[in-house]
């Protein structure tokens, strides 16, 4: 079974959630093999008594040949749909950056009204592409400590885009450059990144981190175990 | 033989798209299969395990494969599955 919500999160959301991830709890321990996103939710589910392998995503392969580089600050932020996006903080952010225009990609359930903010919606693989590879950096808010890991952090490394996202013992797997403790030290990095040197230097750090999740989840193919032979 | 070499393999997940599911399907050899209803509605959620539940084993079976890898949250229709395999047979 692969693991990327956590049984624990849904506990303290009643009876029926809690029967729920009891269910699943009980099922993870009786699988052939489990596989979860990072370390820490490993540690969690030990704690359960769940075994399990740490199987990072990789990042996605992204034709960047045709890339042009993005003098203004406009930033990509895609939604995954997970219940603690922080719209609220990207607009803040908004609210404060000056010259920053904002894409915001995916599905929200309420419409998004800003000036510096543009919802494009759910888009086809390629026009999100599109939008990402014309994008200065990428922008990733989740509230609170929740345990996820989100997916377009890959994509963000793989299209070599600089990024910002909030810190939580999760994130910190993509190094210090990249992470934001509050919205106002998102706002400061993302005025940084119109420094052009420091910008090149976050472009480098991507690229080096893109090799460092590559090997990750390279790690993780090669621990799955072996099955048995009937 | 590992896991990687088993033929038929069939991820599925309770989602409209799942990258994750993909990958993985794609590395040990198999497919993904996503299959959703009424999604993002919490209080649906009862519900939405039992019709996708059902779905779900209604698509394992005709597909019928060796190993299921079930994203969180189908683990009990793979638990079904198995089971069903187990002492009912293949088809």
């Amino acid at each position: 079974m692969d693991c990327h919500s956590l049984a624990m999160d849904k506990m303290k959301d009643g009876f029926v959630w809690r029967a729920l991830a009891n269910l699943e709890s009980f099922l993870m321990r009786h699988t052939f093999s489990n596989t979860v996103i990072h370390e820490t939710y490993s540690l969690v589910l030990a704690g359960l008594g769940i075994r399990s392998i740490v199987l990072y995503d990789s990042p996605p392969e992204i034709n960047t040949s045709g890339r042009k580089s993005v003098k203004s600050l406009r930033v990509i932020c895609p939604l995954g749909g997970h219940p603690d996006e922080d719209i609220q903080g990207i607009l803040e952010v908004a609210g404060i950056v000056e010259d920053l225009e904002v894409v915001v990609t995916g599905k929200w359930k309420t419409p998004i009204k800003h000036p510096r903010v543009k919802y494009l919606g759910f888009l086809p693989r390629e026009r999100y592409l599109r939008e990402l590879l014309s994008s200065r950096a990428g922008l990733c808010l989740i509230r609170g400590n929740t345990m996820t890991l989100p997916y377009v952090l890959f994509e963000f490394a793989a299209a070599g885009i600089p990024f910002v996202i909030n810190e939580t013992p999760v994130t910190r797997v993509v190094g210090q450059s990249f992470l934001a403790k509050n919205i106002a030290q998102v706002a400061e990095k993302l005025e940084m990144m119109k420094d052009e040197n420091y910008y090149a230097s976050l472009v480098s750090e991507v690229a080096a981190l893109q090799e460092v999740l590559k090997g990750k989840n390279k790690e993780g193919l090669e621990k799955l175990p072996s099955y048995p032979q009937q | 033989m590992t896991i990687k070499d088993i033929p038929r393999v069939v991820g599925i997940a309770w989602a409209e798209h799942s990258n994750r599911l993909d990958a993985i399907s794609q590395a040990l050899g198999g497919r993904a299969e996503k299959i959703s209803w009424l999604s993002g509605k919490k209080y649906l959620a009862p519900m939405r395990y039992f019709v996708l539940g059902i779905r779900s084993l209604w698509r394992l079976g005709r597909l019928s494969p060796d190993v299921v890898v079930a994203q969180n949250p189908p683990s009990s229709v793979l638990y079904l599955h198995t089971f069903t395999q187990r002492f009912i047979g293949k088809n």
